[in-house]
């Protein structure tokens, strides 16, 4: 223990040293300390704990004392004991019992009330955002409210501890602390999917409990906190109050006070560091915020295998090795390289130099693991894992609560145009800024999102956020033309929003019809405002078409979607006569003109729609020629080219069918490489390279099938990686992997086939296991006995054949007695049975 | 001049008596004054320690008839009266304590790390020893953590500069939390 002269001398040469400039502080302390390295660590350590542990001591006592509610109720939760203490309020263990058990939560009191009801509602409805958030890694968020005043949260409580503590107790080494990094990692990429930004990542964050689980803490709670925070009046520093950690926030953060999931991958980055390296890759000057702004900016990060050498410390070097269960030079080695360059490339300051998501570094993390080549070296992937990984590559660089800031915005703005006609001139200005930003907030972000597979639940919170949004617009009726043609263009996307999600999901499609008329009847009010206009009738065209492409494929209706599709055309035809140049309006006419020959075939004329399909198809490649980068053409030469092998295979003959497939798959191809990745159109690929291999299946072209199967597996396998929640992917893959089966089986590679059959057999198990009260889930592994069946009928084997189609009818007959056969299915098990009749 | 104005200026002339039962007094209006407001209803205490010092103050004096150096002392006083109460507070919680406090952090995002419930034991403790090494940045301490007191309130009392309050607090900051953690930040 120092004694009490040294402690004095510490402490003089601690006051002289804050004496000094910042910039030559660290040199004033060196030379002032001369070789006596102990004064040196000493007072370098106390300094750095004064600027970097800003929180410690920050509140007077009392204030501590009065945080202490042990034994009072907060929101009908008994509060047990104070956990923590800070800046914006208290944590509490509390309880609530509820019908004899007893929940066990963490509370969290925010300091200060809600000024104005708005923002108690705000804070409610980005509450219950966040509520939804439903990880396995992620602290829920249980509950919250207010109470006499004073907002408060309910979170999930975890015994555990902050995640480098935990590490460095057991001694983990790198490679298990990589695979913590990654579960941590699939917690935050699960919450952009959802559009929540952490916002404040760092260890005490992450709390890790004994079974290893990690837990993020707070998720999106920065920001509600932020937002509760605009109640309190003068909060106008950039980051004073803002609810961030200067050490771990990304340099835009910082300098703009711009969140997106960019700066979540940053501090990712910084906590990986830190896990990985034992220190931060640097410590930010704290003195004053300016001091903070600066030293952002001019920082440097060293690499992490260089950042223990410059450590002066050997044995600080030592101790963290120690903790990695490995000595400092292995630790360099092992860090140097491939890790150096994938930490390096989070932390990049440009956001765009960054891994475009928190999946992609993961992904790199896990190529490291498997000794693979990661992506952060350069030039190292071969073209097509690249472009799908890139799939990927899209921050949701905003929230739906920005949205909804925007839309209060709007609707003031909106308010004031209507009300102050002096003011007039002004309100429109602003109005129109406002509601050009929200509508591209709106509708381009949806663009954005749709091609990331797993946002469900965010692209329907942005559907609704629309219609408020669009309501709001819709409201002002004296509300000048332009302001109209964007409500009705803006329900026009909506409905076709809803509609695709209502493909999956029945309790879309009544929205979905409520925007189609809103945009309707606006839309045409407008048309008769002003006859022949090109941009409203491009409006009423493609609001039609997506009418009549609704009649079709949701509600079976193809008789009124032929006279949709007229009144479609005749507007397309209008407005391109008009503007015989405009692209939007002949990549419309020729969408349309494609839903035209899909007709054909739901009405089952196949020899009209192979007509219509040649037509569309030559029609959309002529263009897709003159509009060199534009990806839509080549999506419909890829739609037209499919409908027709389809056509062909019925009409015509295999040949013809696999070459206009083989023309679909090279125009999906080419509309991937013009517009970059998309869900759809991988979707459309897939089909394609299927409808291919089914073709050749029958062509008895086994070998070739399973190699279109192959590919369109790898396609979907990636698209089931990226998001293990997208039921329909999985169930594709499923049913591709059992058309692989049969084909291999039939090239003579027996096992590989049957063991193919075997897994997709498993997954329908599985589903219908999970799901015992739905028919169809039943029926696909029926299906799928079958299946099973006749792959091994195939292979030679009549025993274990017979074994799977006994079963095929056992469960058919379990699906009647439950549920009843449908119509489709009814001959099913006598069909069954007449196979079986073969067996002993 | 009431019995508190007598006592403070008997104090201020040297009588270690009055000291103690100036103490005495505080430290039961102090006690009474901070038990209501931590039994208080309101879920979130909006407690201003210095005005709650003033308020003991007020009541105990008449402040006209008081000499700047005697309120320095008297907020000095009050300071080192509240830090015995709440280490006491502490001390008599810890004995009730059954299972220990599990050492759960919830971040809070205004701080870089949410401290975790400020042991104030251990901040007693670790600002005993900075007394004997240094006793004016410790008597500093006091004023600021326990007594509540501004910077520009803490300079006036100790006749500083607020800027040497400031170094001399970031300082004493620094050394406690080392002195507390001592494994580092």
């Amino acid at each position: 223990m120092a004694s009490d002269n040294q402690t004095r001398r510490v402490l003089a040469l601690c006051d002289e040293a804050l004496e000094q400039p910042v910039e030559s502080r660290d040199e004033f302390i060196a030379n002032a300390c001369g070789a006596d390295t102990t004064l040196f660590r000493a007072v370098s350590s106390i300094l750095d704990a004064a600027t970097a542990v800003d929180g410690f001591l920050a509140d007077s006592a009392m204030t501590w004392a009065s945080n202490d509610l042990t034994g009072q109720e907060v929101g009908g939760y008994h509060i047990q004991s104070l956990l923590g203490e800070g800046g914006m309020g208290a944590v509490f263990r509390a309880t609530k019992t509820r019908d004899g058990f007893t929940q066990e939560v963490a509370l969290k009191l925010i300091r200060g009330r809600f000024a104005a009801p708005e923002l108690i509602d705000r804070f409610n409805a980005e509450r219950a955002i966040l509520a939804r958030l439903n990880h396995p890694y992620i602290a829920r968020l249980i509950d919250g409210g207010t109470d006499r005043g004073a907002p408060f949260l309910v979170m999930e409580y975890i015994d555990g501890q902050p995640v480098d503590e935990y590490l460095d107790e057991r001694q983990v080494d790198i490679d298990g602390r990589i695979r913590l990094v990654q579960k941590i990692a699939q917690a935050v990429h699960a919450a952009h999917q959802n559009l929540v930004i952490h916002r404040d990542l760092k260890p005490s964050n992450v709390l890790v409990t004994d079974d290893g689980i990690p837990k993020l803490l707070d998720f999106g709670i920065a920001k509600l906190l932020d937002d509760a925070n605009d109640s309190e009046p003068g909060n106008t520093t950039v980051y004073g109050r803002s609810a961030l950690t200067p050490d771990f926030a990304s340099p835009e953060q910082l300098l703009d006070n711009r969140t997106t999931t960019a700066s979540d991958v940053y501090s990712l980055g910084v906590l990986t560091y830190r896990l990985l390296v034992g220190v931060q890759p640097y410590y930010l000057e704290r003195s004053t915020q300016r001091a903070v702004l600066d030293s952002i900016e001019r920082v440097a990060v060293p690499k992490p295998s260089e950042r223990i050498a410059s450590l002066d410390d050997p044995d600080a070097q030592a101790k963290i090795a120690a903790n990695r269960s490995t000595t400092p030079a292995r630790l360099n080695a092992r860090l140097a390289d491939d890790l150096d360059r994938i930490v390096m490339k989070a932390l990049a300051q440009d956001p765009a130099q960054r891994y475009a998501s928190v999946a992609a570094f993961n992904a790199d993390l896990e190529r490291f693991l498997c000794g693979e080549p990661v992506e952060a070296r350069p030039d190292s992937l071969g073209y097509r894992v690249r472009r799908f990984v890139a799939r990927n590559r899209l921050a949701v660089g905003f929230s739906a609560a920005l949205v909804a800031t925007l839309i209060g915005a709007l609707a003031i703005t909106s308010r004031l145009y209507l009300q102050a006609e002096q003011a007039r001139a002004d309100a429109a200005a602003r109005f129109d800024q406002v509601r050009s930003l929200a509508t591209t907030m709106m509708f381009d972000v949806y663009d954005e999102i749709e091609k990331v597979p797993g946002s469900v639940s965010a692209r329907r919170l942005l559907a609704s956020t629309a219609q408020r949004y669009l309501d709001g617009l819709q409201s002002s009726d004296d509300a000048p033309f332009g302001v109209r043609l964007d409500a009705g263009l803006g329900f026009a996307r909506l409905a076709a929003i809803l509609n695709r999600q209502a493909v999956t999901d029945v309790a879309d499609r009544g929205d979905a019809s409520t925007a189609y008329e809103q945009a309707e009847r606006l839309l045409l009010s407008l048309e008769r405002e002003a006859p022949g206009d090109a941009a409203v009738s491009l409006a009423v065209g493609e609001l039609y078409a997506e009418r009549a492409r609704q009649q079709l494929y949701i509600d079976n209706e193809p008789e009124a979607a032929g006279s949709t599709l007229d009144s479609a055309l005749e507007r397309l035809q209008q407005a391109q006569t008009v503007q015989p140049d405009n692209v939007d309006v002949e990549a419309a006419r020729l969408m349309a003109l494609e839903i035209r020959a899909d007709r054909f075939k739901w009405l089952g004329d196949y020899s009209a729609a192979r007509d219509a399909a040649i037509d569309v198809a030559t029609l959309a490649r002529e263009a897709a020629a003159r509009h060199g980068t534009d990806p839509r053409f080549s999506r419909v030469v890829g739609d037209a080219e499919q409908l027709l092998g389809e056509a062909h295979y019925y009409l015509d003959g295999y040949d013809d069918a696999v070459a206009a497939y083989t023309a679909a798959i090279a125009a999906y191809e080419q509309a991937i490489a013009r517009g970059g990745p998309d869900r759809a159109i991988t979707d459309a690929l897939v089909t394609a390279q299927w409808s291919r291999g089914n073709t050749r299946f029958d062509m008895e072209q086994a070998a070739a099938a399973a190699d279109d199967y192959q590919v369109a597996i790898d396609l979907t396998e990636l698209v089931v990686a990226t998001d293990p929640n997208d039921a329909a992917s999985a169930r594709q893959l499923a049913i591709l992997k059992g058309s692989q089966a049969m084909a291999w089986v039939k090239t003579g590679r027996r096992d590989e086939g049957i063991a193919r059959m075997l897994e997709t057999n498993a997954w329908f198990e599985a589903q219908a296991a999970a799901d015992p009260d739905t028919a169809s889930a039943q029926r696909s592994l029926a299906v799928s006995y079958y299946v099973s069946g006749d792959v091994y009928d195939n292979a030679g084997d009549s025993q274990n054949a017979c074994r799977w189609f006994r079963r095929s009818l056992e469960k058919w007959q379990a699906i009647d007695a439950r549920f009843g056969l449908a119509e489709f299915d009814a001959g099913e098990p006598e069909r069954i049975r007449g196979v079986l009749a073969d067996c002993d | 001049m009431s019995e508190v104005t007598e006592l403070l200026a008997q104090w201020n002339s040297g009588d270690p008596e009055a000291r103690a039962q100036l103490i005495k007094r505080i430290y039961a209006e102090l006690s009474q004054i901070a038990r209501r407001y931590l039994a208080r209803e309101s879920a979130v205490v909006d407690l201003q320690p210095t005005l709650l010092v003033h308020e003991a103050y007020l009541r105990l004096v008449d402040i006209d008839r008081i000499d700047w150096a005697g309120r320095a002392h008297f907020l000095a006083m009050a300071a080192r009266v509240m830090r015995e109460y709440l280490v006491d507070e502490a001390r008599r919680r810890n004995a009730q304590k059954r299972n220990g406090g599990v050492q759960v952090t919830l971040a809070d995002p205004s701080d870089s790390a949410m401290n975790p419930a400020t042991d104030v034991v251990a901040l007693n403790d670790a600002l005993d020893r900075l007394q004997k090494a240094d006793p004016d940045r410790a008597l500093l301490v006091e004023l600021r953590f326990f007594g509540g007191l501004t910077i520009e309130e803490t300079a006036a009392v100790l006749d500083m500069s607020p800027m040497s309050v400031k170094r001399s607090w970031q300082v004493a900051r620094g050394w406690l939390y080392q002195a507390m953690n001592p494994d580092g930040i």
